[in-house]
């Protein structure tokens, strides 16, 4: 994957907020992330080489937080509550609802989709949560898959549904727009 | 006495017209104390969080006077603060509100506890997937220097500090201080073992190093604005101050709601605030602080010590919520996030549920903890599915007690202490579950019509 200068500067100035070199780890694999999609030999040693560490430090950290990935992901990315605040609510079902509803196997990418369950995505007292990308839906019951599915569908055909970079603007006070989808 | 909400932290949270920038903060008085604070002496301020007694609200309750007063301030080294805003304990989202609807609260707090701890540099951890959280935090603070609260010569004084925020990238672990310390100095978030890596010692690059939680961080400017001993008198003594309680699960609105400590009940909270259980159902169990900390049958009963030192018998809904309330009744109010069961729920697949997050979660280094939270989470699994064995039971608490004591952090009683109540408190509806598989050979579950949890 291309390196360009434009990264190298971004990491550069990711460094230079930290005393300590080797702690903009963790931001910049996450600018790394956001740019490829996902990591592979050349990315891992380009950020062993920026932080000064052996790559295979970087492909333990790599390999330890659930939000790097090896694997290129879907451009839409959900993932489903499954811890039990959410999952009292019926969460578990709304991940297999949102699965069958796609044809995209749980835990796996397929076309444009990519569907998991992850463990709490703290915002407990509006289960069932969603979060599609960098955007979070709550209180999607159940019940209301199929119709949530079609929100996503059209949100992502207007753009809106895109990654937008960490540093961008945000979006308001906060990302409840449970609204977005009951609309 | 009818439960009311008593807003200190979230003071603005919830106000006509309010936003989270600079403006609307100034406007409310924001910032007043970081002004005032950065000509007070030092050891004064110190003392003032030392006499309020508020205890940390991430989890361990550990008073935050204390924690400060445990700072090695002669070894010559840098003294970094760490503001935890690694928030990922089931249950819990309290700090979440604060973060994206008031975030100069939380830099205010945050200068105001550096300039007291007299930190090089502050950080905030924020979780992986509060990004907007981050954008917002990020914004605050780039309008915060602007206006010289953050940054050289805090408010016009000879003192500096940055905050810097760090995103974590979900892990569970990160909210250990240890953990977290670890993965800010880049590298996978192991625990360190205290001794000799207590923070206020040995933190982070191995200087002293404050931790404190989001919400435990904005008593601070209060603690500092009003004295100590004002402070320490809200509420009840021996755990001043105000709970944000996230009430999640089953009930009919669920929700953060800020009460001073005992100033209700458990009941009265989830009656009259949160309107009771949903219609037709009944309330069974109670965790009550994230999930991390032990069960609570609703039908139990307490031998508790009143405050006027004679004994009586309570129920659940008799508790007060109070951190010493709920230690007399054998568990821990932990973070406030309260999850909520009721009659339709099968108490093994809760177990399960929780028993999979916690094997999914644990960072790997003691295999007390990376290999028993996975056998709990398989054995309560296969007894959900309709593989379950009579003795499956006694086996699920017996690697639950083998964990606990054994490990470098406390992930691994986090994990057991859940199933451990679960096991002793439900036994029987274990052992029923097993048997009803045995005779039909399905899965017993206990409602067929309830939401599956696993």
């Amino acid at each position: 994957m291309e390196i360009d200068l434009e990264l190298e500067k971004q990491c550069d100035a990711i460094i230079a907020e930290y005393p300590k070199k080797k702690s903009a780890a963790m931001m910049i694999m996450h600018l790394v992330q956001e740019k490829f999609g996902h990591f592979d030999d050349s990315t891992i040693n380009f950020v062993a080489k920026k932080l000064g560490v052996e790559p295979i430090e970087v492909y333990g950290m790599l390999t330890f937080y659930p939000m790097y990935s090896q694997q290129p992901r879907g451009r839409i990315h959900i993932k489903v509550c499954r811890t039990l605040s959410c999952a009292l609510a019926g969460s578990i079902k709304l991940g297999n609802e949102i699965s069958r509803f796609t044809g995209c196997p749980m835990g796996e990418t397929r076309g444009v989709y990519t569907i998991e369950f992850v463990e709490c995505l703290g915002n407990c007292v509006k289960a069932p949560n969603v979060q599609v990308n960098d955007k979070l839906f709550d209180e999607i019951r159940p019940e209301d898959a199929e119709k949530f599915m079609e929100k996503i569908s059209a949100l992502d055909e207007r753009g809106e549904l895109d990654q937008k970079p960490a540093g961008a603007k945000p979006q308001g006070a906060g990302d409840f727009n449970s609204a977005a989808y009951k609309g | 006495m009818a439960a009311q909400e008593d807003r200190i932290i979230y003071s603005h949270i919830g106000l006509e017209g309010w936003n989270a920038s600079i403006e609307k903060y100034i406007e409310s008085g924001g910032y007043r104390i970081l002004a005032e604070t950065v000509k007070r002496p030092r050891e004064e301020l110190c003392d003032e969080m030392s006499k309020s007694n508020v205890k940390g609200r991430g989890g361990a309750g550990f008073p935050i006077g204390r924690k400060w007063s445990l700072l090695d301030r002669k070894s010559g080294k840098p003294i970094y603060l760490v503001c935890n805003a690694d928030e990922s304990e089931p249950g819990t989202c309290k700090d979440r509100l604060i973060i994206y609807e008031d975030p100069h609260r939380l830099i205010e707090s945050i200068m105001c506890a550096a300039y007291a701890i007299n930190a090089a540099q502050a950080f905030i951890y924020i979780r992986g997937e509060y990004i907007n959280g981050y954008r917002v935090l990020i914004e605050a603070i780039e309008e915060a220097k602007k206006k010289n609260f953050v940054g050289k010569n805090v408010c016009g004084g000879d003192y500096s500090c940055e905050i810097t925020v760090t995103r974590g990238a979900g892990c569970y672990v990160c909210g250990e201080e240890t953990g977290l310390l670890s993965s800010l100095m880049g590298g996978r978030a192991y625990p360190r073992i205290k001794p000799p890596y207590f923070p206020a010692v040995m933190g982070i690059y191995d200087c002293p190093t404050i931790v404190n939680n989001v919400e435990s961080l904005c008593w601070v400017p209060i603690v500092f604005d009003k004295g100590g001993e004002a402070v320490s008198k809200i509420g009840v003594p021996g755990d001043p101050g105000t709970h944000i309680w996230g009430v999640s699960g089953q009930v009919q609105k669920p929700g953060r709601y800020e009460i001073a400590t005992g100033a209700c009940t458990l009941g009265e909270l989830l009656y009259d605030l949160c309107g009771g259980p949903l219609a037709g159902r009944r309330f069974k169990a109670v965790i009550p602080g994230g999930s991390s900390m032990k069960i609570l049958r609703w039908d139990e009963k307490f031998n508790f010590k009143m405050p006027d030192g004679s004994m009586k018998e309570i129920r659940t809904e008799d508790i007060p919520l109070d951190s010493g309330s709920f230690m007399q009744c054998g568990t821990a109010i932990g973070s406030c996030g309260i999850i909520v069961m009721d009659n339709t729920v099968d108490m093994v697949e809760a177990a399960a549920n929780l028993a999979q997050f916690y094997a999914h979660e644990s960072c790997g280094q003691c295999t007390p903890c990376r290999e028993g939270t996975m056998w709990m989470s398989r054995i309560a699994t296969r007894i959900c599915e309709g593989w379950g064995r009579k003795e499956d039971v006694d086996l699920l608490k017996s690697v639950a007690d083998n964990i606990v004591g054994r490990t470098i952090c406390a992930l691994g009683e986090g994990a057991a202490w859940p199933i451990q109540s679960n096991v002793a408190k439900f036994k029987d509806e274990y052992c029923a579950k097993i048997e009803r598989q045995k005779k039909d050979g399905g899965q017993g579950r206990l409602d067929n019509n309830a939401y599956r949890l696993i």
